[in-house]
């Protein structure tokens, strides 16, 4: 048996302590960028124009079914280059029970907490420590390992930058890879 | 090895621009950024070497820019781009093939 894994993804007003979205969304099979801040309009409908940023995408992975411990997280951008004039820019490394990341009313507003610099596709040893947390991507009492069923990551939100040169059309598809180990 | 060239991002930016060294995640060193406020009031710095492009909110006063700065470099330092890693394990199984006698 192995524990089932999902991304999920807030959107929203900040609201409770800690902070969360509004509306929490299951399986979510894609994250594209977009100038709105929604799990259901097509990017291709809420463009970002040049020079602007997206909306921040908060998501998160959630574990079930059967498994003892999940561990050893870790997140980056993995493969395929981005084109001039766009930067990604994802959540720090977990390193404190209450998670590298406090979520933040979604805006286009280049986002201070979000310091890690995913532009470049890197290896998945190379990315940021992902620890994981028992009631959902909020919570306090995160650890590096977790034996809690279900359990959450951290969030791993990301937000991309543009700048006027970035071209029109669609970003090239990239890979951004949540790797874990699970006892 | 830098993954644009010479392309400049402040281009329609008018007003004030300065030049600072920031950490670029692109090339992994201190280098020379152009710095200037955009049109959404933030502050963009490109890195002269690779044009990496890095976002901030308008800072509070100086230290506040400092502090985000110095934020950027900590979680940004030791990076290895996928090519930088794949080129190392060839050459490991290279090495290991050289050891083992195979050609």
């Amino acid at each position: 048996m192995a524990a089932t894994f999902e991304f999920e993804e807030d959107n929203g007003s900040a609201t409770g302590s800690p902070a969360k979205g509004t509306t929490r969304t299951a399986a979510r099979t894609e994250a594209n960028w977009k100038n709105i801040d929604d799990s259901t309009t097509a990017y291709s409908s809420s463009p970002i124009v040049a020079g602007n940023n997206s909306y921040q995408k908060n998501q998160f992975g959630h574990f079930s079914g059967t498994f003892n411990q999940i561990l050893n997280g870790l997140f980056a951008h993995t493969a395929t280059a981005f084109g001039t004039g766009l930067t990604l820019k994802g959540v720090p490394a977990a390193t404190t029970s209450a998670g590298p990341y406090t979520y933040v009313t979604p805006s286009t507003g280049a986002d201070s907490g979000l310091t890690t610099d995913m532009t470049s596709a890197i290896a998945i040893g190379s990315g940021v420590a992902v620890w994981f947390g028992a009631t959902g991507p909020e919570a306090t009492g995160k650890a590096a390992t977790m034996a809690t069923n279900p359990c959450y990551t951290n969030w791993l939100t990301t937000q991309l930058q543009t700048t006027s040169s970035a071209a029109a059309g669609d970003t090239a598809q990239v890979t951004l890879t949540l790797q874990y180990d699970e006892n | 090895m830098p993954e644009e060239q010479a392309v400049n991002h402040h281009a329609p930016h008018t007003g004030a621009r300065a030049e600072r060294d920031v950490f670029c995640a692109g090339c992994q060193a201190q280098t020379k950024h152009v710095c200037s406020v955009d049109r959404n009031n933030e502050v963009l710095c490109t890195c002269d070497v690779c044009g990496r492009a890095l976002k901030l909110p308008f800072p509070e006063h100086a230290e506040h820019l400092n502090s985000m700065l110095d934020a950027h470099h900590q979680a940004n330092v030791g990076q290895i781009r996928t090519e930088v890693a794949e080129a190392e394990r060839a050459k490991l199984d290279a090495q290991f093939l050289a050891m083992m006698g195979v050609k």
